[in-house]
């Protein structure tokens, strides 16, 4: 049932837009993709800007966040209440961060798979493309276009690159979007669980990736870059570098003070400082 | 929380966001639809285990599996061909990068040749005919290999995959190709003619009375003088023909994507009104699978799980059989029993005219 909702109100018309992004676009699949991956990334931009806002209210409490801890650390209980309450002092909801995340997931997801089935290669793909395939009215040509011309310079979009080249994109491009995405932090914030898990996702997600996309179809890997790309532009123009570029993101003293042994990983400089 | 508890959550996360991401990825080798062929003493089907299975036709004990130890073939979507002496089929190694078509011995199972000039997916169903066995792949290639060494004659090469099997008519070879066209060969291999559908021809066409008859991805059926190759009539359904059609006694039974299962006047693509209802028998599963036709009964499985016998005249169901998975492979019938095999890996024998159930393999766990 769930499936089948997700089917008609996502994954078909996403699959069908790209046939016909494909259709209008000189039968070059490389272009249907980047064409709708940038469209649903303008379409869920304010998403994305409510996500980032929130994320950044939340990175600016970290220092009142690590007092209360130092307060009420044995006490979970009261740390929480007072968490809560700090909050809602400063009109934040912890869960409008994730909110906007979960609402695009389907938008990906759906996104992720039409890929997939228009690049289907078997029968069994190609059955399963048979229900998806708008084929009444004016959209009698669609089924008309399969199987796609997948070639792309030296790609064959549906297996995976021979020479590695979107790879290692992926990998790059998802690192410097994950850098931006970190807001530069000062030395008790960049200590924090929050931003060493932020510094750690930004390592090991895009190694990840790039990992799995060896063995990815490369249209799916040119989809990651593409997202990726249209991500940075996104970020840029909303925050800036954020943790990229640290010195040019970073104006205040303590900041730079701070930087050498957060680096390190050691807890002296933060604690030099509360003295 | 502790570092090391995020730390926990974070490697959680990236595992469930890797086998997402890798596991919906498109794959170049499945099980196929475990297609199968059977002679008097056993079945042959490959089955989603990875291995080519000759099964006892009475009983379905396992007579030997290809290839022999731990290694595993993929894709079987191809029925093999059948002589006294030699199975063909071709199949794909595990990672489906690697295909080949192999000629064994059918009572040992032992490899007689092996040919590795197919660059992709064998889809449509080998044929044998005198010494030469036509093999088509989506490497968008028909080829004519010499039965004795798998050695190739000759070669013909299309502008895209070629999913069709071939069928030969007198000296004349036919196959549809997934560059929109029906093709008509010398046994030689030299192209006599080339007629441009609307869309890709993924099934094997049907070839009687003078005329072939050849479905498309634009729902359309399309009847073809078979001397030239102009067109006589065309039927629009509304979903991909895919299935061979079946021809008898003037009518052509074309199964559809669409659930439907047509009957057509063979000369003008009438529908035939007598047929089931106005000349359509629907399902509750697309029919992929060839009409199959014995006895004054049509025989066609679908994805609904059911395996229909419907009487050719009226297209009243004579029974039907809840196969338990999709049936997307052909059914063959031999001295009066059905063998059939689901997607999900089973195959089975029935009485042809009862639809009773005679075994099936593998056995299901007893509870």
């Amino acid at each position: 049932m769930i499936g089948q909702i997700f089917n008609t109100i996502l994954l078909q018309p996403f699959l069908n837009a790209l046939l016909i992004l494909y259709q209008f676009l000189g039968h070059n699949y490389f272009l249907a993709i980047a064409v709708l991956t940038i469209i649903l990334r303008l379409i869920t931009q304010p998403l994305m800007a409510k996500q980032l806002n929130s994320t950044k209210r939340m990175n600016d409490l970290q220092p009142q966040l690590k007092e209360l801890e130092k307060k009420y650390g044995n006490d979970k209980e009261r740390m929480a209440q007072e968490q809560m309450k700090l909050y809602k002092e400063n009109g934040i909801n912890p869960m409008a961060g994730c909110l906007p995340t979960l609402l695009q997931f389907p938008i990906w997801i759906a996104l992720y798979q039409s890929i997939i089935q228009t690049l289907g290669r078997s029968p069994l793909q190609f059955l399963a493309l048979s229900k998806h395939i708008y084929s009444l009215g004016i959209f009698a040509g669609l089924p008309l276009l399969v199987p796609l011309a997948s070639k792309f310079l030296w790609l064959n979009l549906a297996l995976p690159d021979p020479y590695y080249v979107l790879p290692i994109l992926t990998g790059i491009t998802m690192w410097v979007q994950q850098k931006m995405m970190t807001p530069p932090s000062t030395g008790e914030q960049a200590n924090s669980t929050q931003a060493q898990m932020s510094q750690s996702m930004a390592v090991t997600m895009p190694l990840m990736f790039a990992f799995i996309t060896i063995n990815l179809a490369s249209g799916l890997a040119l989809y990651f870059v593409i997202s990726n790309l249209v991500g940075i532009a996104v970020q840029y123009f909303m925050t800036g570098w954020g943790s990229l570029l640290p010195k040019r993101a970073a104006p205040v003293a303590v900041a730079v003070e701070t930087a050498a042994p957060v680096q390190k990983g050691t807890k002296s400089g933060s604690r030099k400082k509360k003295r | 929380m502790g570092k090391y508890a995020w730390k926990g959550a974070m490697a959680l996360l990236l595992l469930l966001v890797a086998v997402a991401v890798t596991g919906c990825g498109p794959q170049l080798a499945d099980g196929g639809w475990s297609a199968l062929n059977a002679d008097s003493s056993s079945v042959y089907v490959g089955l989603n285990t990875g291995k080519m299975t000759a099964l006892a036709a009475d009983n379905a004990q396992v007579r030997w599996t290809f290839p022999a130890g731990n290694d595993r073939l993929a894709n079987f979507y191809n029925a093999p061909a059948l002589s006294q002496n030699l199975l063909i089929f071709g199949a794909s190694d595990s990672t489906g990068r690697i295909n080949k078509v192999y000629g064994l011995d059918p009572a040992t199972g032992q490899q007689r040749w092996e040919f590795d000039g197919v660059k992709d997916t064998v889809v449509g169903n080998p044929l044998l005919d005198n010494g030469t066995v036509y093999v088509t792949s989506a490497d968008h290639n028909v080829y004519a290999l010499d039965t004795q060494n798998g050695q190739p004659r000759w070669t013909f090469t299309t502008e895209n995959w070629v999913w069709s099997g071939v069928v030969r008519d007198g000296d004349r070879l036919f196959f549809g190709g997934m560059d929109k066209s029906i093709y008509a060969l010398t046994t030689g291999g030299q192209q006599v003619w080339r007629f441009q559908t609307q869309g890709a021809v993924p099934g094997t066409p049907a070839v009687a009375g003078g005329m072939v008859y050849a479905g498309d991805l634009s729902s359309t059926l399309y009847a073809l003088n078979e001397q030239t190759g102009q067109q006589v009539w065309q039927f629009k359904a509304s979903n991909w023909f895919w299935g061979q059609p079946a021809v008898v006694n003037g009518i052509v039974y074309a199964p559809s994507l669409d659930n439907r299962l047509y009957a057509l006047d063979a000369k003008t693509g009438a529908k035939v009104t007598s047929f089931a209802n106005q000349g359509t028998f629907t399902a509750q599963g697309a029919l992929r699978a060839d009409v199959v036709y014995a006895d004054g009964t049509l025989y066609v499985g679908s994805e609904d799980q059911k395996l229909y016998a419907l009487d050719a005249t009226t297209g009243a169901p004579r029974w039907t059989y809840d196969a338990g998975g999709p049936i997307l492979s052909t059914p063959i019938i031999v001295n009066g029993t059905l063998y059939g095999s689901t997607s999900n890996g089973k195959a089975f024998a029935l009485d042809a005219k009862t639809g009773n159930q005679r075994w099936v393999y593998p056995q299901p766990a007893n509870k």
